[in-house]
């Protein structure tokens, strides 16, 4: 029987989840490149209202529609969040002012109450990798689309001191969306945050 | 009316002078024994007293009747049923909730009630010669009772709970099975590698070793830990724990009682919320020939069905899990509160291997471990409660009567005579 | 007249009068002894059974008294006392009224004074006196007795208390009296609570609490701290208002104390359901002037202030979006508890155009001004318009919900239509017919379901039905038709057919016009430990134990068991604090509810409170045998 970690894509009603279609095979690649852990060379595809959920403890949500999830889907994210599984939400937009954001964070809100910022000296940002100033930033956050603002931290709903539910609004949905092969041009890969997430949830 | 009535007071008055000059045979029975022994101690000195008990008798009646035997009184005793051979004990098991198990020697298809300082427990028939009843908490004495006959007892040790090591690779059934233990309240150190030079470390350094100085046991979920074999081995050589679970089956092979056998799949948790972990993939145990294992968990759904084995290395103990995945069961679980049903399943797993020294705990009073042994030592063998006329006429419940008859023969006639107008 | 004819008369008339005194004066006793025991049924409270045994004991007395005095019935016992009264009669009555003289001669041969016997009887002055020296002692005990049980009041027993609390038992908590006044805007009455154990309000009620007596040294505190007492007019009061959480209120008065639980009930937001359109729809083009219809049903726990309809209109692709958004059909419903919304719109208001993307949602609010308002919103639907560039082949809806219970209600169907194909050799053919009609009538209603599941999917015309959802509605007509005419046998591959169709239309995927992921699979032997950049895993902390809140319900279960044998009423308050904390766990709520009122009657709560603690600690595992490996598995 396999161990490995297979990276799953949330499919949900409300909007375009697979806007990001090469963010799985990136960060797949990030991982196998730095780490020795055991993964699945792609990743999947899983309804957010399915049972098959909860055979992915780390999930990855992204899109720029609103974000309005069914009740099976709010249920369904409800208990996969209190039974120590970790969902990514991301917003494509990068913009507060956003359907998405205010939408998802609605949402969020409804399921679980507010969410609360992390501090930079959260373990998230040095458990691989170490991120000092809290979480990296990315290119398109000041590229004239959305808001036009860096977003200096993420936001989280935690369960006994572990996160359960990471929001951010600096869509690394785009910055990570490219093919693995173009990281081999890059002097810095912006990816590296990425795998401190894989690996957060992997060992917390 | 008045003949009668003087009749009983003379024998009462002969019965009286009669006491006080010879030493009586006396009885008493049951409910009347407390009272007994205190007039027995305080008034009279009888030279043979028999007691008949409906149950076993307190520790406090049994000293009682032993210091009176001490005193010169022949004691004998005898019981209106046989007593059952009630024994129990309290076993602290390794955990930090601490939780104990009550274990009771009693006959064959007697039905044992088991209460502590609390309340009511459990009760259980006894199907051969004895029970077990797995309590998550007591408090005080824990009496076991069959019929009337009790036992009380207490835990004679507390137990000294080290730290779980789990070593290898970063997994999820890794992460989760720490993520219970933890939750249950063990200290768990962690020695995970993620990269050749990158271990997540959690409570330990790399250069301390792994001995029951300082852990209880060691879990490994995956061949990684594997370079560390022999120094597990003699951990657990020394009295230490191991459980194998996840893939570990494999780098660990000398220490394990099983092998794996083919992969059974899994299935869907909401088939069945009672027994959950049929849903489980599974890789049977397929015992080795040179190894006598116990059996935890036998899936019955599957052929072979061996899901959870242990045995005995050296001093210590060894548990294989054949459940590669039992995380799914706290993400998929279809029971009522999956998470904590896993957690408290994985707690049970390690303390029946962990190692905890104990604590020899300072002796509870009023305990009675073993009601019919501990009467059979103070007084003997029961006999037979046969008795004379003459000793019935000893009997205190005679005066009592004559005293009775005597009263109400006056009162008749009284009576008699005011209902017939006679002055 | 002879003589003795008249002595008897005579006597016959003092036996008359004897007997009425002896019958008076027995009955008088007893009453008397009755009113005694009457009264001392009320003074210890054991009223019933003290009745019964009073009408016994006065029986008893009547009857004792009546046989004592059994010789006024004989006229021998009369004459005598007459003698006894008249000394100069000289044993002459007794000597006339004797039958063994057969004549006033033969009497008067043995007593001279036989024959004026009669002139010397006068017991009127004896009776007189007899009377009163009888019957006014027994008339004068049951004056008494009966004035003294009309004034006997419970001076033991459980009702001792409910007397005059105040003067009996000194404490002023008890009568406590609770007046609960929701929030205005609730628009409910206040409501009088006597001597309340748990005060239910919705959050923001006003709690007035009175007893009698003075202020002074009356204390009230609850979790935010204490709580002023005011007196006035011989009665103290006190004013809160109730929170969010549960809370106790914790009442004093010198050594007395009282435990009043405080349950919030919340103001829940209203629910509110859209109900067109039923499901999300993908069309290919959808006419301007067709129309949307939108419907909710909303209802909520107090009232509804207003609601009204939100959409979103998603334009764009790949990375560039932009979006429209509003409201329609506002309403106002001014308080109701249930109301319908609903609006029609036509499409062109919403401007759509290839690619885009109308969400839809009704949202109502409720009148909470405490802690609100309350804002409810259903479920969205969405419409997609499909792009241009988009294959005809692929199949472009998610499955409803509703096709789910139409699978399982056809399943059912299914079944019992083969059941019935497989007795109808064996039945008689009436009940064949009786039955396969009524499988009819089910297979249309199923059919009648597709059709609006069809209906909604279309926009009731105005987009193309999806195939097989219309190979669905053919098939159940024939199915329907052919056990209309009792041949289930026929209809069994019709409903098989509808239900295939059904099944693939369920499990047709979401597929989005704008593409599927397109990732190629990692080489992770050429990628694995290829990347330059070093890591240093920062230190795990660990987690902390879990289940804290069981483990503080596990002590205060334990603190209150400890205190059952020796101060039950403790241990009830104990219990009560603990029950205040398991508002969410509400069959431990109950148990404890039960387990308080037990204790608290004295009554055996043993059996519950094994419950609570099973509830709270887990069962224990039982083996009946010993277990091999240490611990019961």
């Amino acid at each position: 029987m396999s161990a490995e970690f297979v990276f799953a894509t949330a499919q949900y009603d409300s909007g375009d989840w697979e806007s990001a279609p090469l963010l799985p095979a990136n960060l797949i690649d990030s991982l196998v490149r730095y780490t020795a852990v055991a993964v699945a060379p792609s990743g999947v595809v899983v309804p957010l209202a399915g049972e098959a959920l909860f055979d992915y403890p780390l999930v990855w949500l992204t899109g720029h529609l609103p974000v309005r999830w069914t009740a099976r889907e709010r249920a369904n994210v409800t208990r996969y969040v209190e039974r120590g599984g970790l969902l990514v939400i991301d917003d494509h937009n990068h913009d507060i002012d956003g359907v998405f954001h205010k939408t998802a964070t609605d949402e969020i809100t409804r399921a679980f109450g507010p969410l609360v910022e992390l501090p930079k000296t959260h373990d998230l940002y040095h458990c691989f990798f170490d991120f000092p100033n809290g979480p990296p930033g990315t290119s398109q956050e000041l590229n004239g689309w959305g808001d036009n603002l860096v977003h200096k931290t993420l936001s989280a709903i935690e369960r006994e001191g572990r996160i359960g539910l990471l929001y951010s609004s600096k869509d690394y949905s785009s910055e990570w969306n490219f093919h693995p092969e173009t990281k081999r041009f890059m002097t810095d890969d912006p990816t590296k945050f990425g795998v401190n997430i894989i690996v957060y949830a992997l060992t917390r | 009316m008045r003949g009668i009535a003087f009749a009983a007071l003379v024998a009462l008055g002969g019965l009286l002078l009669r006491r006080a000059g010879g030493g009586p045979v006396v009885r008493a029975d049951a409910r009347e024994i407390d009272s007994a022994l205190v007039h027995w101690s305080t008034r009279t000195a009888p030279a043979v007293a028999h007691l008949t008990f409906a149950d076993a008798p307190s520790p406090v009646v049994r000293d009682w009747a032993a210091a009176l035997r001490g005193a010169g009184t022949r004691v004998t005793w005898s019981a209106r049923a046989p007593l059952p051979a009630v024994a129990a004990a309290v076993v602290p098991l390794a955990d930090p909730r601490r939780p104990a198990t009550v274990l009771v020697s009693a006959p064959a298809g007697s039905v044992i009630a088991v209460r502590d300082g609390l309340g009511e427990i459990d009760s259980v028939r006894v199907r051969a010669v004895g029970a077990a009843v797995t309590v998550p908490r007591t408090a005080g004495l824990v009496q076991v009772a069959v019929r009337g006959t009790a036992a009380r007892v207490a835990p004679r040790d507390s137990l000294v709970l080290r730290r779980l090591l789990v070593v290898g690779d970063a997994t999820w059934e890794a992460k989760f099975a720490v993520a219970a233990l933890e939750e249950a309240g063990w200290a768990v150190d962690v020695e995970w590698s993620l990269a050749p030079r990158v271990t997540v470390i959690q409570g330990r350094s790399p250069k301390l070793p792994v001995d029951t100085a300082r852990y209880a046991a060691v879990l490994a979920f995956d061949t990684v830990g594997a370079a560390r074999a022999a120094e597990i081995s003699a951990f657990v050589k020394s009295g230490g724990g191991f459980i194998a679970g996840g893939d570990a089956a494999s780098g660990f092979a000398a220490l394990l009682p099983a092998r794996p056998g083919p992969l059974v799949p899994a299935r869907r948790f909401d088939e069945d919320s009672v027994h959950p972990r049929r849903a489980l993939a599974l890789t049977p145990l397929i015992a080795r020939s040179d190894v006598e294992l116990v059996p935890l968990d036998i899936r019955p759904d599957a052929t072979p069905g061996l899901a959870v084995a242990a045995w005995c290395v050296g001093r210590g103990r060894v548990v294989q899990v054949g459940y590669p995945e039992t995380w799914r069961w706290r993400m998929h679980g279809a029971d009522p509160d999956p998470v904590a049903a896993h957690r408290d399943w994985w707690g049970a797993l390690v303390s029946g291997v962990a190692y905890a020294p104990p604590l020899p705990a300072p002796r509870a009073v009023g305990t009675d471990a073993m009601p019919l042994a501990s009467v059979l030592a103070a007084l003997g063998a029961p006999t037979s409660a046969t008795i004379s006329p003459w000793r019935a006429i000893d009997d205190p419940r005679l005066r009592a009567a004559l005293f009775a008859v005597a009263l109400a023969a006056l009162l008749l006639e009284w009576g008699s005579r005011r209902a017939r107008g006679a002055p | 007249m002879s003589a003795r004819g008249v002595a008897e008369a005579r006597v016959r008339a003092v036996r008359r009068t004897l007997a009425t005194i002896v019958i008076a004066r027995a009955v008088a006793w007893g009453a008397a002894i009755g009113a005694v025991v009457h009264g001392v049924g009320i003074v210890v409270s054991v009223r019933p059974v003290a009745d019964v045994l009073a009408v016994l004991a006065a029986i008893a007395v009547v009857a004792r008294a009546v046989w004592r005095d059994r010789a006024v019935w004989s006229l021998a016992g009369v004459a005598l006392w007459v003698e006894e009264q008249v000394p100069a009669l000289g044993a002459a009555l007794i000597t006339v009224l004797d039958r063994a003289y057969a004549s006033d001669a033969a009497a008067a041969a043995l007593h001279p004074s036989v024959r004026d016997v009669a002139s010397r009887i006068d017991a009127t002055p004896h009776l007189r006196r007899a009377a009163w020296t009888n019957l006014a002692p027994a008339l004068g005990a049951v004056a008494l007795t009966s004035v003294l049980a009309s004034r006997a009041t419970p001076v033991f027993g459980v009702n001792a208390a409910r007397r005059d609390p105040v003067a009996s038992s000194g404490t002023r908590l008890i009568p406590l009296t609770a007046v609960v006044t929701p929030p205005a805007y609730t628009g409910q009455r206040a409501v009088t609570v006597h001597d309340p154990v748990t005060i239910r309000g919705i959050v923001g009620s006003r709690i007035v609490l009175t007893g009698h007596g003075s202020a002074t040294g009356v204390s009230i505190t609850g979790d935010s701290g204490t709580i002023d007492v005011v007196g006035r007019d011989g009665t103290w009061s006190a004013e809160m208002r109730i929170g969010v959480r549960p809370g106790i209120l914790r009442l004093a008065d010198r050594q007395y104390h009282r435990l009043v639980i405080v349950d919030p009930i919340p103001d829940a937001p209203p629910v509110v359901r859209l109900t067109s359109p039923k499901e999300d729809t993908t069309a290919r083009q959808i006419a301007p002037s067709a129309t949307l219809r939108l419907e909710a049903d909303v209802r909520d726990d107090i009232g509804i202030v207003d609601a009204h309809f939100e959409y979103i209109v998603s334009s764009g692709s790949e990375e560039t979006f932009t979006f429209r958004q509003g409201t329609l059909g506002e309403a106002a419903f001014d308080g109701a508890r249930d109301a319908r919304l609903r609006a029609a719109v036509p499409y062109g208001r919403f401007q759509l155009k290839p690619g885009d993307q109308l969400s839809v949602r009704a949202v109502a609010r409720d009148g909470n001004v405490v802690s609100g308002p309350g804002i409810g919103a259903s479920e969205t639907r969405t419409i997609r318009i499909a792009p241009l560039a988009t294959s005809d082949s692929v199949a472009v809806a998610a499955a409803p919900p509703a096709t789910d219970t139409t699978m399982v209600s056809l399943r059912m169907l299914i079944v019992m239509t083969e059941q019935l194909d497989r007795e109808r050799s064996t039945i008689p053919r009436s009940q064949v017919v009786r039955r396969s009609e009524g499988l009819g009538d089910q297979a249309s209603q199923v059919r009648n379901t597709v059709i609006a599941v069809r209906d909604d999917q279309t926009g009731h015309g105005e987009a193309a039905a999806n195939p097989l959802l219309s190979t669905a509605i053919d098939a159940l007509w024939d199915a329907a038709a052919s056990l209309q005419i009792a041949d289930p046998h026929g209809a069994l591959p019709r409903l098989l057919a509808a239900y295939r169709a059904i099944r693939a239309f369920s499990a047709v995927r979401h597929y989005y016009m704008r593409g599927l992921q397109h990732a190629p699979p990692v080489d992770i032997a050429r990628e694995r430990l290829a990347g330059h950049d070093s890591a240093s895993a920062g230190p795990l902390v660990p987690r902390v134990a879990g289940d804290s809140t069981h483990r503080a319900w596990a002590a205060a279960y334990a603190d209150g068991a400890r205190l059952i044998a020796t101060a039950p009423e403790r241990a009830a308050d104990v219990f009560t604090v603990l029950r205040a904390t398991v508002r969410d766990q509400p069959a431990l709520a109950a148990t404890l509810d039960t387990a308080i009122a037990a204790l608290r009657a004295r009554a055996d709560a043993g059996p519950v409170l094994s419950r609570v603690r099973r509830t709270i600690d887990g069962a224990p595992a039982v083996a009946d045998s010993i277990p091999v490996w240490g611990r019961v598995w």
